[in-house]
């Protein structure tokens, strides 16, 4: 059954259910309303950021849904993403944080992972300076604190 | 409309902090002050410092400064043959582990003296010591007895020196949940007293103790009701055994399933041990002689067999591991002991399909390279397989290095292309002969793989080359 999603700017997106259910904020949606065939109004999301979003639900429409592993270790690594996420997520930043936010909104956790692992693979290898250029953050340390900061934690440092 | 950053939430910057290593979050703390907030507990909730180290960086993580962040230590792992020097309440401690590499100096002791610290954090749930006797005194194991949270102690290559202080030692143990000792010594053969009672104690390991005695030992085991885990290791078999397979046989561990033993025990002790479980998940045989009459009492434990650790078992044979393979529904983990490929080739189906840890080696003719491709093709079907290894057996005629699977794509190796959890491969003690293309396709279709063992091509030169396209992508190899 095909479920309309309405974006923020009121483009209508049809979609199979199954797809739309890869976010669990719709799934349920979906299952409080029970059978419907009104649209669904999405409006934090805007239609470009939507597109996107669909297009990566509909690749992964037949995932197995994630189980936490309780033997894995904690210790989580980011070079593992696959190769079409890879290339889904080669966008510009303001892309990359908009599919952050949708997936955070949307809860489509495995979204939610790839960009964050996204957003580390950019922090990794760059020092405090080239991650605010990196991300527009304002430094709101004195000097003093700083360099503090970074005397206390230069053990951790080594490569 | 100007995008607000997912940076500003604090649950998406929590999200990423897992994926960084410390070098990098050493970095965010010092972006701006709510970086600082978000990453500063990550960096500081897994502390371990050596105090000998010759890494200049990391002499300064001194005490001071890991007092200073006492609030968000969660694990210390301390090797310094002065621990007493790192004393302070960290109120999130749970796990501690001291260790040294040398003795200290009899002058310093008072001030090395880790008593405080064990006194000083009551939240401690798990200690862990290595060397240090010298410490280990009366005062000390009562303070490790008035920790209310403690559940497992964990003792190795240290003793204990005096015979007054082994009472109260066994004292603080009563209220654990995993015990284990190795390479241990007691200072005197007196054994536990029989009045104490473990009641949940259910993980016991006596690896290499000494100056306590078989029998000793066994009357200590019968003192742990709960035992479902036991490690017992001796340096050579002895009555022990016998007593311990009738105990067993009474059902006085009515929860033990998981057992590991060495020291070439024979065929005819394992056999009424293995027969007297009334359910075995786990089975570690180091060593021991498991033949046709134990193995045959290993059968009735296939539909619960999880995992199965053989190494240097000189009587397993090519038929028997292929058994298992074929009958072990629930079989995790399997290692140690050779297949020939023939054997396996001609038997029927694999259905161990939640494998995660494989490591044997399978034996090819010189006439049976055809069959490699086959072996390739059962191995495809452990699909949740996390760790291969295939140099599991060192041959009487080759002494080492063996003909083994040819870890090539020419050979069926893209087969493999099914196992998406890859993370450890070892084809340590083989021949190989990989190229270029072989590795890539490695590097590019197991994204989990993490650590290489072994060669990947018998010339050192090609072996070098293949070994960098590898580390370029964070693999770990040697």
């Amino acid at each position: 059954m095909p479920v309309t999603l309405v974006s923020l700017d009121n483009e209508n997106y049809v979609v199979d259910k199954e797809v739309a259910e890869r976010s669990i904020l719709i799934k349920n949606m979906l299952e409080d309303v029970g059978e419907t065939d009104s649209p669904i109004p999405l409006p934090n999301v805007t239609s470009t950021v939507l597109k996107k979003v669909i297009e990566y639900c509909e690749h992964h429409r037949n995932d197995p849904i994630q189980v936490p592993d309780e033997t894995d270790d904690p210790r989580k690594r980011s070079n593992d993403i696959e190769e079409w996420d890879m290339k889904f997520m080669q966008v510009d930043q303001e892309m990359l944080f908009e599919i952050i936010l949708a997936a955070n909104y949307l809860d489509i956790k495995p979204l939610l992972d790839v960009g964050c692992k996204t957003v580390a693979n950019i922090i990794k290898g760059k020092t405090p300076e080239e991650i605010r250029k990196a991300f527009n953050i304002v430094n709101d340390f004195t000097p003093e604190e700083e360099a503090q900061i970074r005397k206390e934690n230069e053990w951790a440092e080594d490569r | 409309m100007a995008v607000v950053s997912p940076l500003d939430l604090p649950e998406i910057r929590l999200r990423i902090g897992d994926y960084l290593s410390k070098p990098d979050l050493a970095q965010c703390i010092c972006v701006c002050k709510v970086w600082n907030e978000s990453y500063l507990p990550f960096l500081w909730k897994e502390i371990s410092v050596t105090s000998d180290s010759v890494f200049e960086r990391l002499r300064t993580l001194t005490p001071e400064v890991i007092r200073s962040h006492r609030e968000l230590v969660q694990v210390l792992s301390i090797v310094d043959m002065y621990p007493g020097k790192y004393k302070a309440n960290y109120p999130r401690l749970n796990s501690l582990t001291l260790g040294a590499n040398l003795p200290p100096a009899r002058e310093r002791i008072s001030e090395g003296d880790p008593t405080e610290l064990i006194k000083q954090n009551p939240s401690l749930t798990h200690l862990t010591l290595t060397h240090l006797n010298v410490y280990l005194l009366a005062n000390f194991w009562k303070e490790v007895s008035n920790l209310p949270r403690l559940q497992s102690l964990k003792l190795s290559l240290t003793s204990i020196d005096d015979e007054s202080h082994i009472r109260v030692f066994w004292s603080a143990c009563t209220n654990l949940e995993v015990l284990s000792l190795m390479h241990f010594n007691f200072a005197a053969n007196i054994g536990v007293d029989s009045r104490l009672a473990f009641p949940k104690l259910r993980s016991l390991t006596l690896d290499l103790v000494k100056n306590f005695d078989q029998m000793k030992q066994l009357y200590f085991i019968r003192q742990c009701p709960q035992l479902k885990e036991l490690v017992w290791h001796m340096e050579c078999p002895g009555h022990g055994h016998t007593l311990l397979a009738e105990d067993i046989g009474r059902n006085l561990w009515p929860h033990l399933d998981t057992l590991s033993l060495g020291c070439n025990i024979s065929d005819e002790a394992l056999d009424p041990i293995i027969k007297g479980m009334a359910r075995i998940r786990k089975l570690d045989l180091l060593r021991c002689r498991l033949g046709t009459l134990s193995f045959q009492s290993l059968r009735h434990h296939f539909s619960t067999l999880a995992k199965l650790i053989l190494w240097e078992c000189p009587v397993v044979t090519s038929i028997m591991l292929r058994e298992v393979l074929c009958s072990c529904p629930l079989l995790e983990e399997l290692k140690g002991g050779y297949i020939l490929a023939r054997d396996a080739v001609d038997g029927g189906p694999w259905i161990c399909r939640s494998m995660k840890t494989i490591h044997i080696c399978f034996i090819f003719r010189s006439d049976e390279q055809d069959l490699q491709p086959l072996i390739f093709e059962r191995l495809s079907h452990f699909v949740q397989l996390r760790n291969l290894g295939l140099g599991g057996w060192v041959s009487p005629v080759t002494k080492g290095f063996q003909e083994t699977l040819d870890f090539r794509l020419e050979s069926g190796l893209g087969q493999l292309v099914t196992m998406k959890n890859i993370n450890h491969l070892s084809l340590y003690r083989t021949t190989q002969a990989l190229s270029e293309e072989d590795v890539r396709w490695i590097s590019s279709n197991w994204r989990q793989l993490e650590v290489v063992s072994g060669k990947l091509n018998h010339r050192m030169a090609i072996c070098d080359a293949l070994e960098n396209i590898l580390r370029e992508r964070g693999v770990r190899v040697g």
